[in-house]
């Protein structure tokens, strides 16, 4: 029960945490600063650069060209009979942007220090805002794709999408929760010892070798190596998305359904961590 | 009247030094204390009051400790003290950047926190979007800022450069867009922090005018930091003396004024001196205040000449080093700047290697009648050990006495210069 006094002070600042439950409510009620946070990332971006937005288009070919060469020629490895480009290009804007939330967010805390440590608001704005901004950046990159696609289909290629493709923005939002999640503890975790940034570098640069982005999850005939591969969260996403656009790879619903268990978990561990440490953090940073 | 703000025995304790392993052991024993034997945290109950110039043997201050007090729903407070005394980590406690190590605070309504201007600015976004920005960081609605658009452009006085990239205006615009923004923000309570200190003397006359308004109409309960005792004595009615992170005194604004400025400078007279230190390179070890026939004073009639004397050593020749005097008015006012390099460029670094007496003369006729103190430092920007050389800092108090024209000592203002009125 709370008290008359109770009600009448509106704030109530204590050694414990801010955050009621998992504050989420908090960041809804600061969705405006969310968006504006979100449309500065964006148009930042582009300042004083010739080339703007095309950057975007042309950086995924470039990965795309160097994959051709090291995976496809040197190493030989299959790809799902879908052409070479089409089957990098799929992989490669999907972990890129996985990737790149979950950096963004697990740097939350150290690259806003600055702006953290004059005023409050929910620290969870800034990672949140980051997933977003990032978006417009993954879907440039998903017209390059788009693209080279079309390109081989109009080229009389057997390209088909199926129904499953209708699940991506079910995926997008398994990625954005996975990277929230990892990157809340990453960063977390790194306010006082800056160790773990190392780690977690070779940890996340690694992370896209056990993940089927440069050759498909068929090419692991190891039934060990097999199951293995499909602990990893970030593997059911992209064979979903890999089967929606053109119709090879392995999908199923379990392992979606356990994707979206990890994130849960993840985005669980993480909002509480972050919330533990984004009182007491500034002191430390 | 209900109060506003409640702080009960709040404390803030920092660790000083570098993160290192010793920290790592102090943060594993105090998990092992706290989370698994379930006792008290051991380091809070070893920090040290918060004395900057004394050397400490813990490596735990407390920035704050034990500090109570209430201010009730439209109180204006000033809160002074010295460097380090707490002020600013009171502010940052309530503004919620970082939290108590020990004690509650309450407040009842919004709270407004400036502890800087323009947060959030972007180089790359105009004037207009940053203005969006900056207030919905401070906390401002969509819809507020929108209603004050108008407002805010017009008080910043950018209207020309709105839709120009921030990064195209001079630092004395951005401070004036950001300030504009900061004084539309209308909480319940509002935190400042040493904000006016920027800009020029028009827009700082403008912004206390502003705080003052803010103030005085709408019942709105301001805490306000500043080392300028004149805007804490015109904009504040309570005020709150800090010292080495405890409240000292809390009263009326004037006589917690005139204790802090006569409590700064208590021990200080006409001569200042110090033990010689074999290890610095440059160092003042006596400053004295003589009249023209060489003895020691500190009582002046504005109608003699006067000098201010000083012993300097010098073991080892630090480039670039150039001494800076300043005459402080009781008010709190820099009434008078001197540098060394005024008149001659690197005039300390030609100094004879060993000791040496340095003399300012004071002109009859310049500074007006009414107590002063003397503060002095030496510094350096291409020092190794850091910017400040030497820093004697408050070494003497003086008082100047206008024995010969009508007015006499009732002469305002910081100058006794006569001036002729002629017939052209």
């Amino acid at each position: 029960m709370k008290s008359e006094k109770d009600i009448y002070w509106t704030t109530v600042i204590t050694p414990k945490s801010y955050a009621k439950g998992f504050g989420l409510r908090d960041v809804w009620a600061k969705r405006y600063l969310i968006w504006l946070f979100i449309k500065r990332d964006i148009t930042v971006q582009f300042k004083q650069t010739i080339f703007g937005m095309g950057w975007y288009f042309v950086g995924p070919l470039f990965s795309m060209f160097m994959y051709i060469i090291v995976f496809g020629r040197i190493a030989g490895i299959p790809t799902d009979g879908v052409p070479q480009p089409v089957f990098y290009l799929s992989g490669i804007c999907l972990w890129e942007y996985f990737s790149t939330c979950l950096m963004s967010a697990s740097r939350t805390l150290q690259i806003n220090a600055g702006i953290f440590g004059k005023v409050y608001f929910p620290r969870m704005v800034m990672p949140i805002s980051m997933l977003v901004s990032k978006l417009f950046r993954f879907s440039l990159q998903l017209c390059t794709f788009a693209a080279v696609y079309i390109f081989y289909v109009a080229k009389g290629l057997e390209l088909r999408p199926t129904w499953y493709l209708l699940l991506f923005p079910v995926l997008v939002f398994l990625m954005q929760g996975l990277a929230l999640g990892l990157g809340l503890i990453i960063s977390s975790l790194t306010t006082k010892y800056r160790d773990l940034v190392n780690f977690f570098g070779v940890f996340v640069s690694l992370w896209m070798y056990a993940t089927p982005i440069v050759y498909p999850l068929s090419y692991v005939t190891d039934p060990t190596l097999h199951k293995i591969m499909l602990y990893n969260p970030l593997t059911s996403i992209i064979e979903t998305f890999k089967v929606g656009a053109y119709g090879a790879g392995e999908f199923s619903w379990t392992s979606l359904a356990y994707s979206a268990g990890c994130m849960v978990v993840l985005l669980m561990i993480g909002i509480a961590l972050f919330n533990r440490k984004e009182k007491f953090f500034i002191d430390t940073i | 009247m209900a109060n506003a703000i409640e702080f009960e025995n709040v404390s803030k304790q920092y660790r000083l030094g570098l993160v290192s392993t010793g920290t790592l052991r102090h943060d594993i024993n105090r998990w092992w204390q706290t989370s698994i034997l379930g006792k008290e945290d051991p380091y809070l109950k070893i920090g040290e009051t918060n004395d900057r110039s004394t050397k400490g043997n813990s490596e735990y201050v407390w920035a704050l400790k034990d500090i109570n007090f209430k201010v009730e729903q439209g109180d204006v407070v000033g809160i002074i003290g010295k460097n380090g005394a707490g002020k600013s980590t009171l502010l940052k406690l309530l503004s919620r950047v970082t939290g108590p190590t020990t004690g509650v605070i309450r407040a009842h309504g919004r709270i407004g926190s400036l502890l800087e201007v323009g947060t959030g600015f972007h180089g790359e976004m105009t004037g207009r979007e940053n203005i969006f920005m900056n207030g919905a960081i401070l906390g401002m609605t969509r819809q507020e800022i929108q209603a004050k658009l108008d407002e805010i452009i017009d008080f910043s006085g950018c209207e020309r450069y709105i839709d120009t990239p921030v990064k195209r205006y001079s630092s004395g615009m951005t401070v004036r867009l950001g300030f504009a923004v900061a004084a539309f923000l209308d909480p319940e309570i509002l935190v400042v922090d040493e904000v006016l200190a920027v800009g020029d003397a028009e827009f700082q006359k403008k912004a206390i005018g502003k705080m003052k308004d803010v103030s005085s109409g709408e019942g709105r309960t301001v805490l306000f930091v500043s080392h300028n005792m004149g805007s804490i004595r015109s904009l504040c009615k309570r005020g709150i003396l800090l010292e080495n992170g405890s409240i000292k005194a809390d009263g009326e604004v004037n006589s917690i004024c005139d204790m802090y400025l006569s409590d700064s400078l208590v021990n200080l007279g006409a001569a200042w001196e110090r033990e010689f230190n074999p290890n610095k390179d440059f160092q003042i070890t006596k400053v004295e205040l003589l009249d023209s026939k060489g003895e020691g004073k500190n009582l002046f009639s504005c109608d003699e000449e006067w000098h201010v004397r000083m012993t300097a050593h010098v073991k080892n020749r630090v480039p670039g080093i150039y001494g800076y005097l300043q005459f402080t008015k009781a008010d709190g006012v820099a009434a008078w700047v001197s540098d060394s390099n005024d008149i001659v460029m690197n005039k300390l670094e030609t100094l004879p290697l060993g000791e040496s007496q340095i003399d300012i003369l004071i002109p009859k006729r310049s500074l007006a009648p009414g107590s002063y103190s003397v503060y002095l430092n030496f510094t350096s920007s291409q020092n190794i050990s850091g910017w400040n050389v030497d820093s004697p800092f408050d070494v003497c108090v003086f008082n100047m006495t206008d024995d010969r024209t009508f007015r006499g000592d009732k002469r305002p203002g910081y100058m006794s210069t006569l001036l002729d009125w002629k017939f052209v």
